[in-house]
This record gives structure tokens, C-alpha cells and sequence, in this order.
């Protein structure tokens, strides 16, 4: 057995220098061993590691005592000589001027935090990595239609074709997503998303099931048993992690299907998947322009690049276009990387609006910065006379500045320690945010909601970049003509003065503050507006939003007139049975619902002869819904004039509307809407439904506000909604509102309960509160609600303590002026106008810059609150003078002219 | 301890402390560590030792190990006759300044 400290002699070769083993290491070494001998003789043991430990902590310590003697023996490593001095001048400084440092490290820590989840957000979103084995080398392949530039899915005999003849790309495999109710033993339903992929699949990940196996070639042979691999996450929650569960059943729809493996904790390939069934496509089954989409990738062969498949591939698709010419005429297959293949590429808009988020953040970070700047400035004035001492014993102008960065680096470091943290939990929030509203919760497995070590890289950039704004800009003002300061200076009356940089920042600052609570008030308006939609015309907590679909073939935008018999039919049999049941006092139908986020669409108004008060501003784009027969009725929305729909409506050429009160109001200027016809703008509307074919209808009846704000200005568009008769089963999917006595919520096991006994394929999801759906279109809002405060607060803390500081910064530098003048008998209100004239101009100009700017953002809506905003800055800034006016006003005479 | 600039002849409390200590006998790192009750640490003696020698306080000579045991030989440390010097001119100074001190 080796001796003692035999692996701390290897250790202290290679952190120290060789010369240093004979005298420091092996004397300290060799007194351990004997130490430890001697114990080892009394056979302690105790004693033998209570020594070996003691070594070991000593051992470090003399590591550093070493470096220290060798530093002062030095004088250091010749960039950071005196280093430590500076730093610990730094700390000192910070204690001392805790007001700066307070204001300076809250705004330095926003400033960066904004750069690193703006950057966070990049780099997951523009440039995500694929969490596995190799994820650098599988690729997608998509299609491009040449004459109608889009992408599309390729096809099963595409798919076929290439894993036979590509040589570029091995392992080729695919896979199409079905919805399908997952259940397991006597649990209710519930719509899941299932891959069908090919067994080739597990190879391209290379990765192997924590239990059983993966899928295998033969599962995908027509007879095969009904198998499925299942995720870590499924096995949690659904099996209790029953480490029995291969073998076990669950059925996906209404085929029972055998667990055969479960997949590490973290996988959902191909993007947020727990179910894994074989792919069982046979291209003999299928005609070619019938052949069903899929989503193709693979991996790249050794040696293999994206640039070299793609003239493999290109070669196969001008093969099938000369084959195929009906189908693939102006298809070409591309190779891309595998997450452009699912999401496609981001647009050159999409690219310029993330890039233009970092660049906001990083100029945030200058803009920040150079307020700390001024305020280090002013404090680096009240230090000229130490600066100019310093200067006079031999400091150079390096070595001045190099303190003042060192200074600046300390807080910046400070700042960006509180921003990480915060980083790390505004991450989480804002991914649930992004992610709830992108991804629909089904979060792809290669974004995670932690900050990668990338963005703290970047942050260290950011806070060496914060440091060097407001520790050099400062330093090269200070130190610029310092030797003639040294010739001049004299206590009380130094030769640093604001030049025009700093007054155009002094103006910049306050105009900003100015500006900056528009859009905070703004998003408080439109957040409120949400809170209270929910209580606008209905009853929100009394009702139930449910999402039905069912299992099936269905194209989202095909007709097949059998499945929608069959939809219609199994959602009007579960209306019937759920307001059979006590406690439901009525049940109906939209396409969404209140307090939903509706599609908007362009409208036109017909007739001619536009009445007095109508709008006639364009685009309008107003809401519209489908809603069933009874909606109405269900939700206790009082029709006002004209008629509720009846059955006439669903009749083909029908055409009827109704439109909301406050669509009247909007757009027709509170003129009778009842018989004027409306149609849709071909212009894009946005999520169109059925009826964009530019026919004319007809509104017959006006229905109270619901859900909605009525705003009584008469501005507000998203007030004015048009609603559409829904014919059963005219909606894939549809949603629900289940009117109840009691907490709904309560119902929610029943419904399902139901649902499974009227169509065991009917999928139920979505399930919430009216208020709960209200509250979740609100939280975006919130969120910005607050961003803007927090950046509102940290705009106007550094302004009022850049005033602060200008203020004492002028009357510092006049103390002299100011005592002659009341030596000479100068008024003081003539001495204080003197004194406060610059800086005051300045902050007049620019709350008046501010307040215009203001103005304009809130295109006149908020002259009142601007206006009152406005005197509280004045307020404020009067306050901040008076402390520098009453120093500068106790200034003795004799005080002033002792110091010349 | 590396560095070029020449040194002048000065005496820390710790250097004091070990020539004190030297005084009575030879001794090893660890020993002056448990003669000085506290007052110098295992951490830091040996950089204190290594100084002292550069200055020619010390002198110092390895010892074999005892046969049998794998360890490394152990560094003795006495005083030089410069280091004795040292120690005598402080004291001396420091009783006529303190007369206390000789007490």
C-alpha cells in the first residue's frame, strides 16, 4: 500500500513549480507519514484519517500561502498587479456608496438578464440541438412543391422508394402521428398523441428501452399481435412504474395493444411522444396519388454530409417527376436537418424578429450601462482630488482606468450573479408561456426550461461588455487632461464638467422615463380587459369548456360525409345524455367558445349608403364563431332585436348571422344592423373557416356582448363579433359548453364517464372553466404586464438617480461660485437659479421630449394620466434638487474662499 | 522562494517565533507546529521555513526514513549562525525599548 500523500506529491508537481517540491512539499509531505506512522503503530484509526484530513486541508493552504509570498515577492502576474488591491477597493467602495450600488446593480441585473433569455430563447428556438447519441447527423427529408412553394409530406411509395436506393443516408425510417384515446384498465379515455413508426426508428436514435424491447422489423408484418413501446413518462404516471408492465395491456382506440418496452426517462422522439405502435403500411395497398403522408428521416452515413445527399436525392425525385409526372411533376425531395423537417425553416421574418430581440436586449445592456456610467461619473468627480493624488505619486493613466473597470467588473459580476438567478426562474415561466402557446403543451424533447451553459457564457460576455461601458467611458473622461488638473485643481472647484454627450444622455434619460409607463398602463388596460371578460355577460364560473374529437381517418379539411354522420351523431347522443343528467341545465355547441382566442376575419358591409356614425376606416377585422342552434339560450345571451338562429338557418343558402351589440355599435355606429348584409374580404383572413367564399350574409338578429369588454368609446374591434349557425358535426373538433349547478369541474369525471359509454373513440380534452380559460388568455398579458413594470421601474430609478446625482454633481462643482456669490450678498433665489439652471433645463427638455413621445405612443388615449404622470416627474425632480440646493445653500463664505 | 529582487534583512513575528523555538533544538516542520501552541500552522509553516532559509536564518538536512516505512526522508531544520544573530539583536532591542520584554 502506498504511503500517505503519495497522490498530493503527484498533485503538487503539477500546480507547482518543480522547485519548490524539495523544500515545501516533500518536508510537509514527508512530516505527514510520519505522523501518520505513529498513529499506525498505536493502531487508530480514527486518529490515522483524522491526520490524513488534517494534511489534506493544510496541504491547500499552503498552495495558497506559496502564491501569496510569490506575489509579494513579485509583485504579481504584470496584468493583474495590484489586482487584488483594486478589487478590494471595489468592495470597499461598493459598501460605502450603497444608494449607487443598490440602483446600479438592479439596473445592470434587468439589462442582462433581458440578454440572456432573449439569447436562451434564440438558441432553443433558431438553434436547437437534438439531445441524442450522434443528433447532429439524422436528417429529415421533405418535399417541395416548386409550383406552389410550400413544403409537404413525402409519401409512403416515396418513403419506399428511397430506403431501397439511398446509399447517403442508412437507416431510413418513418412515421405518421394519430390521435387516439389511450385506456388503461377501467380508467376513463383520454386523446393521446401515438407515433406509428417504423421499427428502423430505434436504430436511428440509438436508443435502447430502460425495460424490454423496442420495435421490432417484425411488428410491422400485416397479423402481426397489436404491440407498443411505452415512455418513462407513461409508465410513471399510468402504471405506477410497475416494473411487471411488459406484457401487460392498454387500448389505443378500440385495438388492445401488448407493452413490449419502456423508453428512457427524457425520450419522446420524434418531437413530444409516450406511445410508440408499428408503422403497418403496404405500398401494394395504396395507388400512388392515394398514398398516405409521411414524416421521413434518417441518419447520415458515416462520411455523409447534408450537402452530399442531397444530389443523391435530387437524382431519385427527377426520376419519379419523368415516372410519375401526374403526382410529382414539380416535387423535389430535400435533405435538411431533422428539426427543420418537422417545423420547418424559420422565415426570414421569424429570423430578423428573434435577431432583433437580441439586439434590443444588448442595446438595453449599452443603454443601462451608460446611466451607470454617469453615475460613476459622478461619483469618480467626487473622487478627482484622490484620482489627481494618485496620479501625482506615479499612477499612470492605465492604471487609473484599469481601477475604475475592476470597480465597474464588481458590480457588473454582482449584477450578473442576481440576473442568473432570476434568469433561471423567468425561464421557466416564460417557457411554459411560449411553450403552452406554440407547442399546445406538447413541448418538443429537445427544449428544456433550464439555461443552458452557452447563455452563461454569453452572460459573462454581456457583463464584461456592462463593465467596460461604465467603468472605461467614465475613466477616459476622468483621466482625460489630468495633468493639467494637477496643475489646477483646488479643493471645492475641480475641472470635470458634463460635456454634451452626457447632457443629450441626461435628456435621453429623462425623456425615456417619460415615456416608458404608456406601455405599462397600456398592458394593465388590456390584462384588466381580460380579468373582466370573464365576468362580462356571463356566468363564467358555472360553466364547462370541453374540446371533443373522435378517432378516425379524418383530414382535418376533407369531407367524408361518413365520419361527420358519425361525429354528429355521437355528439348530439352525449348532449342528450349530459342534460338528462341532474344538475346540467344545458348544453350547446361552438366552434370556439367565449373568452377564447377567436379567428379574425375582414369584413365588408353592404348597401351603399353608409349611415351616419359607421365606420368606414379600412380593414376592419372583427371575430367570428359557428355556434350550435341553442347557444344562446345555454349561455344566457339576451338576443336584443331581430331573432335567435332556428332551424330555417341550417338549410343550404340560409346565410343568416347574427352579430353582437357591440359589432353595432363598432361598425355600424349603433345603427340597426337587422336586414344589412356582411361579407368576408378575400384578403387572408386569418384562421378562415368554412364560410370564406365571399357570399353575402344576412344579420337577422343582435345578441348582448359575451365574453367580450364592450368598450364604450366605440374603438374596440375585438368587441365586435359575428356568429354563424353550426350544423352537427359540422365542426372537427368541437367544443363544448356544459352549463351546471355547483363547481363544474366537479361534472368532469362524469362527462368523461358518458363519453366513454356513448363512443369509446370520442376524445375528450380541454376540459376547464370558463374563468380558468379566460385566466389562461390573460397570462400572456400579465406576464408583459409585468416585464414592462419591471423595466418601467428600473428606468425610473436610474433617471431619478442620474437627476440625483447631475444635481449634486453641479453643485459640487460650484461650491466656490456659490460661496462668493452669498459673500457678495447674492439672494439665494437668485444664487439656487444659478446654480440649477443647465441641469433643470435639461430635465424640463426631456420630460417635454418625453411627454410628446408618450403621447404619440398612446395615440392620444391617455392625455390625462400622461399629463399627470408628467407633474409627478416635475415633483420628483424638484425633490431631488432640494438636498443639493440646501448643501449647496450651507456653504459658508469664508468656507469657500479658505479653499482657494 | 523564487523572485529577483534582493531582500533586506527583516524579521517577521512567525520568524521570530522559529528561531525561538530552534534555540532549544532541531527540530521538524510538525514539531515547531506543536512546541508553538498554536501560534503556527501546519498551512503555512514550511512557506515560513522555506523563507527563512532563503534569508540564511536556517539551515535544514534531510533524514532517511526509518527502514521499513515507504515514506519520504524528513527535513530537520536548526538555526544559522545569522539566524541566532538576528534573534539576539531583536531581543536585545526590543528589551531596551520594552524593558518588560526581558521580564
Amino acid at each position: 500500500m502506498k504511503p500517505p500523500g503519495t497522490r498530493l506529491r503527484a498533485l503538487a508537481a503539477r500546480l507547482l513549480p518543480a522547485s519548490t517540491m524539495d523544500y515545501l512539499v516533500d518536508p510537509a509531505i514527508a512530516d505527514m507519514q510520519a505522523e501518520y506512522e505513529d498513529a499506525s503503530r498505536g493502531g487508530l484509526t480514527w486518529r490515522k484519517l483524522w491526520i490524513c484530513l488534517r494534511g489534506y486541508v493544510a496541504f491547500f493552504t499552503m498552495i495558497v500561502a506559496h502564491r501569496r509570498a510569490v506575489n509579494e515577492t513579485s509583485g504579481g502576474w504584470a496584468p493583474f498587479r495590484g489586482l487584488s488591491l483594486d478589487v478590494r477597493l471595489a468592495l470597499r467602495l461598493l459598501v460605502k456608496h450603497i444608494g449607487l450600488t443598490v440602483v446600479a446593480t438592479v439596473a445592470m441585473a434587468f439589462a442582462i438578464w433581458s440578454g440572456i433569455v432573449a439569447f436562451e430563447f434564440y438558441t432553443q428556438i433558431m438553434r436547437p440541438a437534438l439531445p441524442l447519441d450522434g443528433g447532429a447527423r439524422i436528417v429529415g427529408m421533405v418535399m417541395v412543391d416548386t409550383a406552389n412553394p410550400a413544403e409537404r409530406s413525402p409519401t409512403l411509395h416515396d418513403f419506399v422508394t428511397w430506403r431501397d436506393a439511398l446509399t447517403s443516408v442508412q437507416e431510413l425510417a418513418a412515421y405518421r402521428e394519430r390521435n387516439w384515446n389511450v385506456i388503461v384498465g377501467d380508467a376513463a379515455p383520454e386523446p393521446v398523441a401515438v407515433a406509428e413508426i417504423t421499427a428502423s426508428t430505434f436504430r436511428v436514435v440509438r436508443e435502447r428501452p430502460v425495460l424490454g424491447r423496442p420495435l421490432v422489423d417484425g411488428d410491422e408484418k400485416t397479423g402481426a399481435p397489436w404491440v407498443v413501446v411505452i415512455g418513462h413518462d407513461v409508465w410513471q404516471s399510468r402504471f405506477g412504474s410497475d416494473p411487471h408492465v411488459i406484457g401487460r395491456e392498454l387500448r389505443l382506440g378500440n385495438v388492445p395493444h401488448t407493452i413490449v418496452g419502456v423508453m428512457p426517462e427524457g425520450f419522446r422522439f420524434p418531437v413530444a411522444h409516450g406511445f410508440w405502435v408499428p408503422l403497418r403500411l403496404d405500398p401494394v395497398d395504396y395507388p400512388r396519388q392515394q398514398s398516405p403522408g409521411l414524416r421521413v428521416f434518417g441518419r447520415l452515413a458515416p462520411g455523409a454530409t447534408l450537402e452530399a445527399a442531397q444530389p443523391e436525392l435530387t437524382v431519385l425525385g427527377a426520376t419519379a417527376a419523368a415516372a410519375f409526372p401526374d403526382t410529382h411533376q414539380h416535387l423535389e425531395p430535400r435533405v435538411v436537418p431533422y428539426i427543420e423537417s418537422i417545423f420547418g425553416r424559420f422565415s426570414a421574418d421569424s429570423t430578423t424578429e428573434v435577431f432583433m430581440g437580441n439586439l434590443l436586449s444588448v442595446l438595453l445592456v449599452f443603454l443601462v450601462c451608460g446611466n451607470v456610467a454617469l453615475l460613476m461619473f459622478a461619483r469618480a468627480a467626487t473622487r478627482e482630488n484622490e484620482i489627481l493624488v494618485r496620479t501625482a505619486l506615479g499612477a499612470g493613466r492605465r492604471r487609473i482606468m484599469g481601477q475604475l473597470f475592476v470597480e465597474a467588473l464588481v458590480l457588473a459580476m454582482v449584477a450578473a450573479l442576481v440576473a442568473v438567478t432570476f434568469a433561471q426562474l423567468a425561464w421557466h415561466s416564460l417557457f411554459a408561456m411560449v411553450t403552452e402557446n406554440m407547442f399546445e403543451n406538447r413541448v418538443p424533447f429537445w427544449m428544456h426550461s433550464s439555461v443552458s451553459p452557452r447563455t452563461l457564457v454569453y452572460a459573462g460576455l454581456l457583463t464584461l461588455v456592462a463593465a467596460a461601458i461604465a467603468g472605461l467611458l467614465p475613466g477616459l473622461k476622468v483621466t482625460r487632461g489630468i495633468a493639467t488638473g494637477l496643475r489646477q485643481s483646488s479643493p471645492g472647484g475641480g475641472g470635470l464638467r458634463f460635456g454634451g454627450i452626457w447632457t443629450v444622455l441626461i435628456v435621453m434619460q429623462v425623456a425615456v422615463m417619460a415615456v416608458v409607463p404608456t406601455p405599462v398602463i397600456a398592458t394593465y388596460r388590456d390584462a384588466g380587459k381580460w380579468a373582466r371578460a370573464a365576468n362580462a355577460g356571463l356566468a363564467a364560473e358555472q360553466y364547462l369548456a370541453v374540446t371533443m374529437a373522435m378517432d378516425g381517418e379524418k383530414v382535418p379539411g376533407e369531407a367524408d360525409p361518413t365520419f361527420t354522420r358519425r361525429f354528429a351523431a355521437a355528439t348530439q347522443e352525449l348532449e342528450r345524455r349530459l342534460e338528462a343528467e341532474p344538475g346540467v341545465t344545458g348544453v350547446t355547441g361552438a366552434t370556439v367558445l367565449p373568452l377564447m382566442d377567436h379567428p379574425w376575419r375582414r369584413i365588408e358591409v353592404h348597401d351603399g349608403s353608409v349611415a351616419q356614425g359607421e365606420r368606414t376606416d379600412s380593414p376592419r377585422y372583427v371575430s367570428s364563431t359557428r355556434v350550435a342552434l341553442d347557444f344562446f339560450d345555454v349561455l344566457d345571451a339576451p338576443i336584443l332585436s331581430g331573432r335567435a338562429f332556428h332551424s330555417g338557418d341550417l338549410q343550404p343558402g340560409a346565410r343568416t348571422v347574427i352579430v353582437s351589440q357591440s359589432f353595432a355599435q363598432v361598425v355600424l355606429g349603433g345603427n340597426n344592423p337587422i336586414g344589412r348584409r356582411i361579407r368576408y374580404s378575400n384578403a387572408a383572413p386569418q384562421n378562415a373557416t368554412r364560410s370564406a367564399d365571399g357570399s353575402w350574409h344576412e344579420v337577422v338578429g343582435v345578441v348582448g356582448d359575451v365574453g367580450v369588454v364592450p368598450d364604450p368609446d366605440g374603438r374596440d374591434l375585438k368587441a365586435a363579433r359575428i356568429y354563424h349557425p353550426l350544423t352537427p358535426g359540422g365542426s372537427h373538433p368541437v367544443r363544448m359548453a356544459v352549463h351546471t349547478m355547483g363547481d363544474p369541474l366537479l361534472f368532469a369525471p362524469r362527462l368523461r364517464s358518458i363519453a366513454r359509454d356513448v363512443e369509446p373513440t370520442l376524445q375528450i380534452s380541454e376540459i376547464a372553466r370558463f374563468d380558468q380559460v379566460a385566466a389562461a388568455g390573460g397570462r400572456t398579458m400579465t406576464l408583459l404586464f409585468w416585464l414592462f413594470l419591471a423595466l418601467a421601474l428600473v428606468v425610473v430609478l436610474l433617471s431619478l438617480t442620474g437627476i440625483y446625482s447631475v444635481l449634486s454633481f453641479s453643485a459640487s462643482q460650484r461650491t466656490r461660485e456659490v460661496g462668493i456669490r452669498v459673500a457678495l450678498g447674492g439672494r439665494r433665489r437668485h444664487v439656487i437659479a444659478v446654480l440649477f439652471r443647465r441641469p433643470l433645463t435639461q430635465i424640463g427638455l426631456g420630460i417635454l421630449i418625453g411627454l410628446l413621445g408618450a403621447n404619440v405612443l398612446s395615440e392620444g388615449n391617455m392625455v390625462r394620466v400622461i399629463a399627470l404622470y408628467g407633474c409627478v416627474v416635475i415633483a420628483v425632480s424638484v425633490l431631488a434638487t432640494l438636498g443639493p440646493v440646501r448643501r449647496a445653500l450651507r456653504i459658508q463664505p469664508l468656507d469657500a474662499l479658505r479653499a482657494e | 522562494v523564487t523572485g529577483s529582487h534582493p531582500r533586506v534583512l527583516t524579521l517577521s513575528p512567525k520568524e521570530l517565533l522559529v528561531l525561538e523555538l530552534l534555540r532549544e533544538q532541531d527540530s521538524y516542520g510538525l514539531q515547531l507546529v506543536a512546541a508553538s501552541t498554536g501560534r503556527l500552522k501546519r498551512g503555512t509553516v514550511y512557506v515560513t521555513l522555506g523563507r527563512m532559509e532563503e534569508k540564511g536564518y536556517i539551515t535544514s538536512k534531510l533524514e532517511a526514513a526509518p527502514s521499513g516505512v515507504g515514506g519520504l526522508p524528513r527535513r530537520i531544520y536548526a538555526s544559522t549562525p545569522l539566524g541566532r544573530r538576528m534573534f539576539a539583536a531583536w531581543t536585545s532591542g526590543a528589551k531596551q525599548l520594552v524593558p518588560e520584554f526581558g521580564r
